[in-house]
């Protein structure tokens, strides 16, 4: 969730402490803080941009072609028609995206046949003067990147975190209000909440009948419903202040009626709804909201468009002063018939509370998930429902509030409250489960501050966590609070007792492994392929793709894949043969089986037929495992049932016959681009050695060579000479190397080879 | 390495050919075998358990009941035409679910397999991957045993100076739930592009047993604790070997594989 810094600080009395330092704390006792983010309010996307180099327009005198760093090491290239700076200037750039002042939005634009990335821009484009002769050029030691808001005097920065809520604060946490109370616990701040009672409920004038009235089918499905009808409204554009706050959490502002039930919702976590009073139906002067189950083919308009069937378990709030027809989904999305405009002066308020289940499955069943399901379907508490409805009148009076602005019914249906249990915690218990040192006074600290009642008993505390946190209800819930804010690091090590008695040796761990290191000495190379594919017999009712629509019902398939794939790089690898092995469960006749597949394919250079190479591997594993293990003839691709041969095998005593694995490796990425081939034979005398030949070769041949082998070994009884075939596998990590580049390399080879007294190539 | 060299003379000349060399290990398997050298040495034994799972074993007896928002956490492959519906494992937690069923208290068990998550793919996203889980259960087991046992495995598997750190964090089958951060043994804590200058490295999740996940295997919570923890073997075999992408390994490359 997207989380304003300002916002938060509206909700602390003191000032904030730095956001760096806020994620920090907030990582390592809360949620963890993915990122933090600056936005710059007043010139939002533009960036100082450092003028790396300047370049001719090929095709235009009076434009420039301006390369800038961005701060992101890569250099952007942007066209421009002021010539007022140089090289080494730091100026204000414009990025993708940006709406100047003037409306005109910055797109990426093609400029007499050359692409432009974002504008360089003046004072008069920025909006602070009328005409400008020139770029404004930055009289700054600002680090190219830096948004401009930062450097320009009179800007502002916006700092947002991005904050991962987990589900089990999401209940009480996808808030600003949530946030900043967890805040104020860690750095000791004083925290500012909503007021929770109705306090707008005096209605004016209060001798008029009430115009609204609520009725709930089953109260299981809304906990709480809190109405109001408020009238006298302008429903305008909402004030600055407020759409560069949804912005800043990256929402659009609509009108203010809109805009003040996102705002509220996102401050205190409370879904809030607006119908538009004019579009509903009254009964002898009264408005009728009716909560009640989903119809057998009942359907309705959203406020995204389209129209939903609605399926059986969703909420439904009706009109029942208009034969009932569905105004909006209960905790999930409104309609659009009932929608509020810019036209609207009067307003039903609706802040609720939906049931978590029913929720997630209508948002589910619809596959639409709002920012109200999404906080509804992890239960949020029925205390935040008036909480929230009195901020949204407050805030509605401000900002679309005229003289005659008053609330004409307010109704509360809440026929069961909440009550918070009490948990009994010991500082034995939190000890008995941490291992950390804490004292009841640690105890009582941690959860006063975090505003549970704390009550000393005669051998335990009992402690009542607030209304609105539904997530501690055992021991171990509190054990975690005081946990986290007391500080994990403060658990000192202590290694576990020792097991009683011997470890056991798994068989199956054991037996496998020696198999992949019996294959792996005569030749096999491991791969694991995958899993999902195009044929089976068990079928994914969600796949990723349709070719990997069913659990694999054999290896393979894609061992021969693999085999296909690998035949290619022989070369490259320096090896005369392909030999594959999988180890890996399929799924076949009803039952998954764990199986073992080996492949072969021989190189021209192998001395060795496929069945010879598989033979290899049946050898050894025959052997081996002291069974007879029999593969399938001559195809190029086996497969067999590994479980049937492990029912045969005795019970292992010790790992320690494996072979030790923990060396350390360093993995290189192979290149991307196309490898070339290059074959040398020459004539040396019988004297010279394979490696004598090889160090001339290497010094020649440069960066490029990534593998090289002797492929031929010739040596006549007549006569004094010997002949060597060596071959270079050429590779670039940046570009498909051409035939040229290879033969400048081979040209310098075959004339360090040739200087050599007595060599000659052929 | 081992390195054959057969010779075929005739009256004319000798061709020596290279005709086999020992193959390679899936670096998976590599990481598999030094996890299981480890931890038998901490007195962990390996179990194991099936893919094809059960919704049971997979999420309620791990506390994520139906319709709870925490399943979202998971991407579940369902499996068509089973009833009760199956799935492919979306972690391999279920397998302690299932030794616990089996063995009852104390258990002190790893369980590595490989597990299926029906998300995007990318350099460190894949379908299929694997994890090794572990289980400490008996009468006194508390959070320092979990954090002492995760270092020394780490230092061991990394072959480093390592320090570890917990933090907060929420998986339904264990309270308090931490995550835990390892020392960047790649920059001593410098900072460099693993560990995003932080100094840390994100490893694996973790956390004291929740009593309701002793209870539906039938362990009395009043009487057993432990700690569980999960982690991405493909994650330790990228931090130890450097692995770039993790895609890299269910391919059947030996241009990757012929390097382990």
């Amino acid at each position: 969730m997207l989380v304003s810094y300002d916002w938060i600080q509206d909700f602390i009395q003191e000032p904030l402490p730095p956001a760096d330092e806020i994620a920090r704390e907030l990582t390592m006792r809360a949620f963890e803080v993915e990122g933090i983010e600056k936005v710059g309010k007043k010139y939002p996307g533009v960036i100082v941009g450092h003028v790396v180099r300047i370049e001719e327009h090929p095709n235009a005198d009076r434009l420039r072609l301006i390369i800038v760093d961005l701060g992101d090491s890569e250099e952007h290239r942007i066209v421009c028609g002021a010539s007022n700076f140089s090289e080494g200037a730091l100026v204000p750039v414009a990025t993708i995206g940006t709406v100047l002042p003037n409306g005109m939005e910055i797109k990426v634009a093609t400029i007499r046949d050359v692409e432009s990335r974002g504008m360089i821009c003046s004072k008069a484009e920025l909006g602070l003067e009328k005409e400008s002769d020139g770029i404004w050029v930055l009289d700054s030691d600002a680090a190219p990147g830096t948004l401009f808001d930062e450097v320009v005097e009179g800007g502002e920065v916006e700092t947002v975190f991005d904050i991962d809520v987990l589900p089990n604060r999401a209940h009480d946490c996808l808030s600003h209000r949530g946030i900043a109370r967890e805040i104020a616990v860690l750095f000791g701040l004083t925290f500012t909440d909503y007021e929770s009672d109705l306090e707008f409920s005096e209605r004016e004038p209060s001798e008029k009948p009430e115009t609204l009235s609520v009725l709930i089918d089953e109260p299981e499905r809304c906990r709480r419903y809190v109405g109001v009808h408020l009238d006298g409204l302008v429903c305008k554009e909402s004030p600055a202040w407020l759409q560069d706050r949804l912005r800043s959490i990256g929402l659009r502002p609509k009108n203010a009626v809109v805009d003040a039930a996102n705002y509220i919702m996102f401050s205190t976590g409370q879904p809030l709804h607006a119908f538009d009073a004019a579009k509903l139906g009254q009964t002898s002067g009264s408005h009728m909201i009716q909560v009640r189950a989903g119809r057998k083919e009942e359907s309705m308009r959203a406020l995204d468009g389209k129209k939903y069937d609605l399926p059986e378990e969703s909420t439904v709030i009706a009109d029942a002063s208009a034969d009932g027809i569905a105004l909006a989904l209960g905790g999930v999305i409104g309609g659009e018939d009932s929608a509020v405009s810019d036209k609207t002066t009067e307003v039903i308020l609706e802040a609720a509370n939906f049931d978590p289940v029913l929720t997630r499955k209508t948002s589910q069943a619809l596959k639409l998930a709002t920012d109200s399901s999404k906080r509804f379907e992890n239960e949020i508490s029925p205390v935040l429902a008036p909480m929230a409805m009195n901020a949204l009148i407050v805030l509605l009076k401000d900002i679309a509030g005229t003289d005659n602005t008053a609330v004409r019914s307010v109704v509360d249906r809440y026929p069961d409250p909440v009550q918070q249990q009490s948990v009994s915690v010991t500082a034995d218990k939190v000890n008995r489960l941490l291992g950390t040192e804490v004292t009841e006074k640690d105890i009582v600290d941690v959860l006063t501050r975090l505003s549970f009642q704390v009550e000393k008993g005669n051998d335990a505390l009992s402690v009542t966590p607030p209304l609105d946190r539904l997530d501690v209800t055992t021991v171990p819930d509190v054990i975690e609070e005081v946990g986290r804010i007391y500080g994990y690091e403060t658990i000192t090590e202590v290694a576990p007792p020792s097991r009683d008695g011997d470890v056991p040796i798994h068989e199956r761990f054991y037996w496998l492994n020696v198999i992949r290191d019996e294959l792996v000495k005569v030749g096999f190379s491991e791969v694991m392929t995958y899993a999902l594919r195009k044929k089976g017999e068990l079928e994914i009712e969600n796949p990723l793709a349709e070719d990997k629509a069913f659990v694999r019902n054999t290896l393979v398939d894609g061992v021969a894949q693999a085999l296909e794939h690998n035949e290619r790089y022989t070369d490259l690898l320096g090896i005369s043969e392909v030999a594959l092995f999988e180890i890996g469960n399929v799924y076949r006749d009803e039952e998954e089986r764990t199986m073992l597949s080996l492949a072969a394919s021989p190189t021209k250079r192998s001395a060795y037929k496929t069945q010879e190479i598989l033979d290899r591997a049946r050898v050894a594993l025959t052997d081996t495992l002291g069974v007879e293990v029999v593969l399938p003839k001559d195809v190029p691709v086996v497969e067999i049932n590994i479980d049937k041969i492990l029912e045969k095998l005795p019970a292992p005593g010790t790992y320690d016959n494996l072979t030790d694995l923990s060396g350390d490796i360093t993995y290189l990425s192979s290149s991307v681009y196309p490898y070339m081939l290059r074959d040398v034979a020459l004539w040396v005398p019988k004297s010279v050695s394979k490696s004598d030949v090889e160090k001339v070769l290497l010094e020649e041949t440069g960066k490029l060579l990534v593998n090289h082998y002797l492929f031929d070994e010739y040596e006549p009884v007549e006569g004094g000479e010997k002949s060597y075939a060596f071959r270079f596998v050429f590779q670039s990590f940046e570009k498909t190397l051409s035939d040229e580049e290879v033969n400048v390399i081979m040209d310098s080879v075959y004339k360090a080879l040739d200087a050599k007294k007595g060599w000659k190539t052929r | 390495m081992r390195f054959t060299n057969a010779v075929h003379q005739t009256a004319f000349f000798c061709i020596i050919k290279p005709i086999m060399t020992e193959g390679h290990y899936h670096p998976i398997t590599r990481m598999n075998r030094q996890i299981n050298d480890i931890f038998f040495d901490l007195g962990f034994e390996v179990v194991d358990g099936p893919e094809v799972e059960d919704e049971w074993h997979n999420f309620d007896a791990l506390n994520i009941p139906p319709h709870h928002p925490a399943r979202d956490m998971w991407d579940t492959f369902w499996l068509k035409g089973e009833n009760p519906r199956k799935l492919l494992r979306t972690h391999t937690s279920p397998i302690q679910i299932r030794h616990m069923e089996e063995h009852g208290a104390p258990v002190r068990i790893i369980a590595p397999g490989k597990t299926f998550r029906n998300e995007a793919t990318d350099a460190t996203h894949e379908a299929q991957f694997y994890q090794v889980e572990g289980l400490l259960i008996a009468q006194d087991i508390t959070m320092a045993h979990l954090k002492t046992t995760l270092t020394t495995f780490f230092q061991k598997l990394f072959h480093a100076d390592i320090h570890a750190r917990l933090r907060p964090s929420y998986f339904p089958f264990v309270e308090p739930g931490v995550e835990m951060d390892i020392s960047c043994f790649l920059c001593e804590s410098k900072g460099c592009r693993v560990c995003k200058q932080t100094g840390w490295i994100e490893v694996l999740g973790a956390g004291m047993v929740h009593p309701n996940v002793l209870t539906n295997v039938g362990l009395d919570s009043a009487k057993w604790q432990g700690f569980a923890f999960g982690g991405g073997t493909d994650r330790f075999a990228m931090l130890k070997y450097g692995i770039d992408d993790v895609r890299k390994l269910y391919t059947g490359d030996l241009r990757v594989v012929n390097q382990f």
